[in-house]
């Protein structure tokens, strides 16, 4: 990580990218700059999500099943591509949420002081 | 994986994709801009922040469309770099998975180099589907393959239209002169043999009429290995002399190394087509032809049958019941190869897919060991996709690894294969490891590679990913899915290796049936000699005087017992065969004449050969010329010709050296196998040496002690009777029993070392999987243990599980055995395909050694310390 | 391309931190560091040479560590690592980063399904 670290707001690595991605959608389908607010607020914006991680990883997880777009309506009438959650998708975000778990409790107990 | 087809829709969409993908962005933008005026900014800051949170839209849409794209090469050279670290990380599983791949790949490489010689590739001549051989075909007696006699070939030549070029040819023999006397055989060839192959010398010419011409010297064609092994490879040789025995030859010309249409010649001379061929009835000839443009060998078959029944009507005494058949000349050289070299490549392919398995089965351990890592990985981000890449790439490391080196044991192998000038493999000289033998060999490593490396991913589906994160690869009973998996492989190198080791148990006793078949003579502590009476120089009288000086010399010698002389040794010559005609019945009818063995023997011969007279006299010194002419017959003789009466004092007449020559029959003698040991004895008359002195002859020295010893005294001994006379073949009687057998020889020794190999990487497959069961289930043991188990349970357990795994292995190995060994075929001697002693020696044998494998993991199982084991749990 | 980068992005900044955390216990060489890891992590993570050896440059160079050359248990010359004074400080911030930054993502997982 070269640029010195705000000590306020992260930048979202694109692996728990993708997790947080299905975990917004997991809510309600959404578009892209909608999943990119949603995530800002709930973390408090400690979390930032760059557009140009984004839509790459929207793209990803399109590959892979997990995800489906649709251009659809927005409550503002304004033409917008939604973004939802497959039912693999869904499979897939049980994964990864309980393996971030795990992975965390792995750190903890090396990171744990004492 | 179906991502791959979104990514081929993908491709297909592209332009909407990119449409979409812009008019998104621009949306986002829109809303972020909304979003800033909303928080006050005024309309153009609005924009340009928005414009600066979206960033460079061209590197987004690069991202986007990457991500699409199938995957870049650089992954797949750090995919190369960490499957290397791993095997650095395992030297001896890598070692072991290494050294069975080239074993595999190898012995593949090399069979795959014989058959395509052999085999796939066409001959080496212009066009050769058009060429054929032409027998002669005795339709009563069903007698195929028979040699032509010339003057049926000049007819066929004069009255055929289907050929081009037809020809004929004979074998001939000279004898070198000089310091190193050396008896050559050869082919006499008639003009059109090399128009047929449209053959072109090498070096210097073809024959040309001159070279027939009266008074012109003998004309001689090498070949290849005759000029680099005698004459250094001399360029300058064309147009040289050569001293032979009785005359000055002149060298016209060398063949090239691949021409060597019957395979043991050493040169060519031409063969004159004169008119007194035509009085000549004998056949001992064979026949080649080059069919005409269109026309098939079939049609050339049926046009060449009905010029012989014409024939069998011009001479009939001769021609009666013979007819021809016209064989494609690939097909001929190469069918009696063909059924063995299949069978071995089957069983090369058993001992590679059991290698193979081998390595899966090393792999899964190794994969299932390290699930810890991959369940980081996975968490951690990396597709299955991408792990099972990985794996694939692994598998491919091990086997260029095990390939290369696999292919250049093949390359030393195939090139001392072809050294050693087997004469059971057709077309030999051909053999070579090429670009293609190279491209096949890629092939076999390339399958190999992703199937082991992708074998083991078969044992570790999505979930299995997952969950050893968090506890020290903890599971009870270890993942009873990868245990299966590995049972289930080392079973089926079970059922492979029972195939190959019952088929080598038949072979083997099947030489042992034949070797035991009593050939009519004993063939212990005899040495034999060939001599070629050839010349002016042995005109009869000398032949007689030197041949009796002979044998009387060599039967003084200390250490010999009985001398004899024949004209045609059993194994080793070939006796002159023609129709018998006894005086004392009827005649039969035309083309059901019995037809016999004619030979030569001296009064010692029987005697030598310990063949034991069963009636009447064997010769004496007083069966000389002047003597009335008699002759010795075998049992098959009496049997067949005489329903078994008495033939002593029966008179015959044989057609052979004299027309209509009548002899009388005084003795009879055991019945000799000649052809083969599998081959019944033809009915066989013997004239006396003395009364029909042959040039060319066989001495038969029983010796009391090892033949072998004798030898240099006897090379001593004619060499000193006279210096220019060539010593030949001078071999045990054992030897040439030995050869005879050489074709069931080399299947059976190949058969038993495959599957010696088999079994052995059967036991090794076997013995990994019980370690890494045991391993796995120590705490398993660990607990019954503790609850009272004692240790024959334990054992059980074990050995249990063991022989399950080979128990399932054997009776599907016996099924297929049942099934398989009929393509055995002709290597089969006196016993069944399905006999029911070997299979049981073959199984029982297995058992016994997965009784070794199972007993070190049992041991191992046997000493679990129960109280360790539960103490590592929790 | 994309999961395997993200996997090691993740994976060297909390590796960064399980080496500084290796070490804040008592200097140690490249293997022990990783044998410290695996064990205190119960087998969860297992190093490779091809990633520590660079996080442990990494962190030499940003000056958290400093190594020296030294004999090992079985007499062997190895390189040892040792924190210094602004590899305590690094280790500190970095811990509570990461603790922040997984607080941020745990906070949206566990955000109610509507």
């Amino acid at each position: 990580m070269p640029a010195p670290r705000d000590p306020l707001r992260a930048e979202l690595l694109p692996g728990t990218l993708d997790l947080l991605i299905l975990k917004t959608l997991s809510v309600q389908p959404m578009h892209g700059y909608g999943i990119a607010q949603h995530i800002g607020r709930l973390s408090a914006e400690a979390l930032r999500v760059e557009e140009g991680s984004l839509y790459p990883a929207l793209q990803r997880l399109r590959l892979k099943g997990w995800v489906k777009a649709e251009w659809k309506l927005s409550p503002t009438r304004r033409r917008a591509r939604y973004y939802a959650l497959t039912p693999a998708g869904r499979r897939r975000l049980a994964l990864e949420v309980s393996a971030f778990d795990r992975l965390v409790t792995a750190v903890r107990r090396v990171v744990r002081p004492a | 994986m179906t991502s791959w087809l979104r990514r081929l829709a993908w491709l297909l969409g592209r332009r909407r994709f990119e449409a979409d993908l812009g008019e998104e962005l621009r949306i986002h933008e829109e809303m972020a801009a909304e979003q800033a005026r909303h928080e006050g900014l005024c309309p153009e800051a609005a924009g340009f922040a928005a414009r600066r949170r979206v960033g460079n839209r061209a590197q987004l849409a690069e991202a986007a469309r990457d991500v699409w794209r199938p995957a870049a090469l650089g992954d797949l050279s750090q995919d190369v770099r960490y499957a290397l670290r791993g095997l650095r990380r395992q030297p001896g599983h890598a070692a072991a998975a290494i050294i069975t791949l080239t074993l595999g790949i190898g012995a593949t490489t090399a069979l795959f180099s014989v058959l395509d010689a052999v085999l796939l590739r066409p001959l080496p001549y212009p066009d050769p589907d058009r060429l054929v051989q032409v027998w002669e075909h005795h339709r009563p007696r069903d007698r195929r393959e028979n040699v032509v006699s010339p003057l049926n070939y000049l007819v066929w030549h004069d009255r055929a239209r289907s050929f081009e070029a037809l020809a004929i040819h004979r074998s001939v023999g000279i004898s070198l002169a000089g310091d190193l006397p050396e008896q050559l055989t050869g082919r006499a060839v008639s003009s059109t043999f090399f128009a047929v192959l449209r053959a072109r010398p090498a070096l210097g010419r073809l024959f040309n009429p001159a070279d027939t011409a009266v008074g012109a010297p003998r004309a001689l064609l090498l070949s290849h290995g005759l000029w680099k092994r005698r004459f250094g490879g001399d360029s300058g040789i064309v147009g040289s002399t050569l001293e032979l025995r009785e005359e000055t030859a002149r060298i016209v010309g060398v063949m090239p190394e691949d021409f060597r249409p019957v395979g043991d010649e050493s040169y060519w001379e031409p063969w004159p087509m004169t008119s007194e061929l035509r009085t000549r009835r004998g056949r001992g000839a064979l026949v080649v032809g080059r069919l005409r443009d269109g026309v098939s060998a079939e049609a050339a078959d049926r046009e060449l049958k009905a010029i012989a029944t014409g024939l069998e009507l011009e001479y009939p005494d001769f021609n009666t019941g013979w007819t021809v058949d016209v064989v494609p000349l690939q097909h001929q050289v190469t069918a009696r190869a063909k059924p063995v070299l299949l069978l071995l490549a089957g069983a090369i392919g058993c001992v590679l897919l059991i290698a193979c398995a081998n390595v899966a089965n090393l792999k899964l351990g190794q994969v299932l060991a390290r699930r810890g890592e991959i369940a980081v990985r996975a968490a951690l981000g990396a597709s299955r996709g991408r792990i099972l890449r990985q794996m694939a790439v692994e598998g491919l490391v091990l086997a260029v690894a095990g390939g290369a080196l696999g292919v250049l044991a093949a390359v030393v192998g195939v090139k001392a294969l072809v050294r050693s000038e087997l004469r059971q493999i057709p077309r030999l000289a051909e053999v070579g490891v090429d670009i293609r033998i190279l491209g096949f060999a890629l092939l076999v490593i390339g399958a190999a590679g992703v199937v082991f490396g992708l074998a083991p991913a078969l044992g570790l589906r999505e979930g299995e990913l997952r969950q050893p994160l968090g506890r020290r690869g903890g599971e009870t009973g270890g993942a009873p899915g990868g245990r299966r998996l590995r049972g289930a492989l080392v079973s089926f190198q079970v059922a492979l290796s029972l195939m190959l080791l019952a088929g080598a148990g038949l072979t083997v006793r099947s030489l042992g049936n034949l070797l035991s078949q009593d050939p009519g003579f004993d063939a212990r502590n005899l040495l034999t000699m060939d001599l070629s009476l050839s010349g002016e120089a042995y005109a009869e009288e000398r032949r007689i005087a030197f041949s009796q000086e002979l044998v009387s010399r060599i039967a003084a010698l200390p250490g010999v017992a009985e001398v004899g002389l024949v004209n045609a040794l059993p194994l080793h010559g070939q006796p002159a065969g023609t129709r018998i005609r006894v005086l004392s019945r009827p005649a039969p009818p035309p083309g059901q004449e019995p037809v016999g063995d004619i030979s030569v023997a001296d009064t010692g011969y029987f005697r030598a050969m310990r063949t034991p007279l069963l009636e009447g006299r064997g010769f004496t010194a007083s069966d000389r010329s002047s003597a009335p002419n008699v002759v010795v017959v075998n049992s098959a003789f009496a049997r067949q010709l005489l329903d078994g009466t008495s033939p002593i004092g029966q008179r015959i007449q044989v057609n052979l050296w004299e027309p209509d020559s009548i002899v009388e029959i005084v003795g009879v003698v055991g019945d000799m196998r000649r052809v083969g040991l599998e081959v019944a004895a033809r009915p066989a008359v013997f004239y006396p040496y003395l009364q029909q002195p042959a040039r060319f002859l066989s001495l038969v020295i029983r010796t009391e002690s090892a033949p072998e010893e004798l030898a240099p005294t006897v090379r001593a001994l004619v060499s000193g009777l006279d210096r220019q006379l060539p010593i030949l073949n001078l071999e045990t009687m054992q030897s040439y029993v030995a050869a005879s057998t050489d074709d069931r020889r080399y299947p059976m020794l190949l058969l038993s070392l495959l599957a010696g190999l088999a079994v052995v990487l059967s036991v090794v497959g076997l013995y990994g999987v019980l370690a890494y069961s045991v391993g796995q289930r120590s705490r398993e043991i660990g607990l019954r243990r503790a609850l009272g188990a004692t240790g024959g349970t334990i054992a059980r357990l074990v050995t249990g599980e063991g022989f399950r795994f080979v128990g399932i292995g054997l009776a599907v190995g016996l099924v297929a055995t049942l099934l398989c060994t009929r393509f055995l075929g002709r290597l089969l001697y006196g016993l069944s395909p399905t006999d029911a002693v070997t299979l049981a020696l073959a199984a029982g044998g297995l058992l016994v050694m997965a009784g070794f494998a199972t007993w070190i993991p049992t041991r191992r199982a046997l000493r679990v310390d129960p109280a360790v084991t539960l103490r590592e749990d929790g | 391309m994309g999961d395997a980068v993200a996997a090691l992005d993740l994976f060297q900044g909390t590796l960064d931190l399980l080496v500084l955390k290796a070490l804040s216990w008592e200097p140690a060489h490249g293997y022990a560091v990783a044998t410290w890891i695996r064990e205190r992590s119960d087998e969860a993570f297992l190093v490779e040479e091809g990633a520590l050896y660079p996080a442990l440059h990494r962190l030499e160079r940003r000056g958290a560590i400093e190594s020296e050359w030294g004999l090992s248990e079985n007499n062997r010359r190895a390189k040892y690592y040792r924190l210094t004074a602004r590899g305590r400080t690094l280790l500190r911030a970095e811990a509570s980063h990461w603790d922040r930054y997984v607080g941020a993502v745990g906070r949206i997982l566990r955000a109610a399904e509507r």
